[in-house]
């Protein structure tokens, strides 16, 4: 087939959301707090790890801090400018009491009491992490539900008031659905997927004995996480509203000038926010497959920093030329596309090697390599041989200075090597079994960090020694998407469940988790390194937002 | 093009957990699969021992098959485990290997016969040799 390389121009300037420009021009003392003030509730008193949040009125920026041991906190000007702001917190089990504005002018410091009281409505607070604490059952028969939270809330389930009937047709539509399907943009698949009537069944049996079916409220206990404490405080949340709720960041990235790419997993664009003024651009780039779901999972940066992206359904590789700002489009060939192809991986990070760039046949459990030059896909099949009844998904992708691949075996427990020169492949089975390995990066010391999703780990893998480490994260049902290692040797990671962002000392064994402000469904982390504390960034895949958290040490 | 789905793969995977369909689906960019159960899949395991039959922890162990190795470490009582092997393979289709510094490799024994179709793992153990 002809090679179909489509060059296209750029549509900028889609949205630009208001600028943060006022951070300098405030007449407000550096150092001294524009807005301070102190959480508590009638039982408790002084309240700690209450996140208060302010948003400007007009403003699409949201900043949060979290009240300290004595229930106080504050806001710097630098963070919060001067003007007319709406207030809102997070403690589960309160809610805030009396108004929820303030206007802060620049001259003083404004000082405001925030008094909380208990709930009426926990369940509406509690995260899917708490969710899967409180329900009753065994660990076979919630399992299968870790895979929901790619499209929505396990509260979406809970509430629900479906019987076990009623659920078996709803859960043949949902599998038929893209995993690329949010709330806000539903997208059904063209190759359609068979669901053994047993499976159905027995899900739909255990949902309908968590959800309102058959009571009118739940007979379990609601389960609740501490707030944060100490460490977990200290620190500074922002989040970026993007200007339409359908779109999904879902890797998130920042480039050598500071400028943060992401990429939207259900819609034709690569987004860019300007994190210093605000400005949010969008980049289209054409629909290969007409009718097959939109949108784009992994976004990888080559050596020259062009954005790479895995097309999903789609079926092909974009990549974007950060200098012409034109896409280049590489469609998987029509003698290998089918109605499932998939590629939701892409690893250009070492073509300047040889000129090739990795991903994956989702459809296929294969691995795919694009040669530059031609245009040409090779396939590559690391797991031929085994048992054809194991379920294998090379996932997550990283490549070695010579551009050897490693991937993660999502489907199984294996971490997969290939060669670049032979082909052939070397798989290291994880110590811990069906452990689900998902996002990967390699480090500058040649080890593989990454996340155990169905584990609830976090692990090491030395490419050199040939070896693991696993730690278990500190809450239950976190399952761990991704990982990234920070200058500082700590490892930030990120999940679709706990609304909490672990920061671990694979040294110590110590950890934080910093509690975000909103339900918050993280997909790839990153690692802003170049500042000191570094800063970590992710999408909110559900909640049309991207997100910096900053801690102060 | 519909997905095609063969009786055997369903038959063979109607053991494990949710299962949205086929051999080669994918949810969440990866897998629809949750298969907490792999009690019915054939596997090797066995123990890297020294010539004195005493047992040797974290020793590399390397499965070959065709173009494909399966590498794995003994653990701290020598035993180590290879999950994901076919066990109706011809002798002449697979080898194991084991290595760790300060040693070579003195042989290694078969316990259990493979037997086609059986879901019993297959035992083989690897001797090292002081060098």
């Amino acid at each position: 087939m002809r090679l179909r390389i489509l060059a296209l121009a750029v549509i900028g300037g889609l949205a630009v959301v208001d600028a943060q420009s006022q951070f300098n021009a405030v007449g407000a003392q550096v150092g001294v707090p524009i807005l301070a003030g102190q959480v508590t509730s009638v039982g408790d008193g002084p309240m700690e790890g209450v996140l208060v949040s302010v948003q400007k009125a007009g403003s699409p920026i949201t900043i949060t801090v979290v009240s300290d041991e004595h229930g106080r906190f504050s806001f710097r000007p630098e963070k919060a400018p001067p003007g007319q702001y709406s207030l809102r917190i997070r403690a589960v089990g309160y809610e805030l009491e009396g108004p929820h504005d303030v206007v802060l002018p620049s001259d003083r410091t404004t000082s405001v009491h925030l008094k909380l009281r208990k709930t009426e409505d926990l369940a509406a607070q509690l995260t899917n992490t708490e969710w899967f604490m409180s329900m009753p059952g065994t660990s076979e028969q919630k399992r299968p539900l870790i895979e929901c939270m790619s499209c929505h809330t396990i509260e979406r389930i809970v509430r629900s008031k479906h019987n076990a009937e009623e659920f078996a047709p709803l859960l043949r539509r949902m599998a038929n659905y893209a995993n690329n399907s949010t709330m806000a943009r539903v997208q059904p698949r063209v190759a359609e997927r068979e669901i053994p009537e047993d499976r159905v069944r027995k899900v739909a049996a255990y949902l309908a004995t968590i959800n309102l079916s058959a009571v009118p409220t739940w007979q379990y206990p609601l389960k609740t996480l501490p707030r944060p404490k100490g460490r977990a405080t200290r620190v500074v949340i922002t989040e970026y509203d993007l200007p339409r709720e359908t779109i999904a960041p879902h890797d998130v990235r920042a480039d050598r000038d500071g400028m943060i790419w992401y990429s939207n997993f259900v819609e034709q664009f690569l987004g860019r926010l300007d994190p210093r003024t605000g400005e949010h651009l969008e980049y289209a780039f054409p629909t290969l497959k007409p009718g097959f779901p939109t949108g784009t999972l992994a976004m990888e940066p080559d050596g020259d920093g062009n954005w790479w992206l895995a097309m999903m359904f789609q079926g092909g590789l974009a990549k974007f030329d950060t200098r012409t700002q034109k896409f280049l489009i590489f469609p998987i060939p029509a003698e290998m596309n089918t109605d499932a192809t998939q590629q939701s991986m892409v690893m250009p990070r070492q073509s300047h090697v040889d000129g090739k760039v990795w991903t994956n046949e989702v459809s296929k459990q294969s691995i795919l390599r694009l040669d530059l030059a031609t245009g040409k896909f090779e396939s590559f099949e690391p797991f031929a041989g085994t048992p054809k009844s194991r379920m294998h998904s090379p996932y997550g992708l990283a490549a070695d200075a010579e551009n050897n691949l490693f991937f993660m075996d999502f489907g199984d427990e294996n971490i997969g090597r290939v060669d670049a020169k032979t082909g052939a492949s070397t798989i290291y089975p994880t110590p811990t079994p069906n452990s689900r390995p998902r996002r990967t990066m390699l480090d500058s010391q040649g080890r593989l960090w990454f996340a155990e999703f169905a584990a609830n780990k976090v692990a090491m893998f030395d490419i050199k020694k040939e070896t693991f480490k696993e730690w278990d994260v500190p809450t239950p049902h976190t399952y761990p998407y991704d990982v990234f290692l920070d200058k500082n040797g700590e490892l930030w990671s990120g999940s679709m469940f706990s609304d909490r962002v672990l920061r671990f000392d694979p040294t110590t064994g110590q950890s934080v988790e910093y509690l975000l402000p909103r339900q918050t469904n993280i997909r790839r982390v990153f690692v802003d390194d170049s500042t000191t504390p570094v800063a970590f960034w992710a999408g909110n895949n559900h909640g049309a937002a991207i997100i910096k958290l900053e801690p102060l040490d | 093009m519909k997905h095609a789905v063969g009786a055997t793969d369903l038959a063979a995977l109607a053991v494990l957990g949710l299962i949205w369909g086929a051999p080669s689906p994918a949810m969440a960019g990866g897998t629809s699969l949750d298969d907490d159960d792999h009690h019915d899949q054939p596997y090797y395991f066995g123990f890297v021992k020294d010539t004195n039959g005493d047992t040797v922890p974290n020793a590399k162990v390397t499965a070959k098959i065709k173009n494909m190795a399966i590498i794995t470490h003994s653990d701290i009582l020598g035993a180590y485990k290879i999950p994901i092997f076919n066990t109706d393979l011809k002798p002449d289709e697979f080898g194991l290997s084991c290595s760790k510094e300060g040693y070579r490799q003195a042989g290694t024994f078969m316990r259990t016969a493979p037997v086609s179709d059986a879901k019993v793992p297959i035992e083989i153990d690897c001797t090292l040799q002081r060098e």
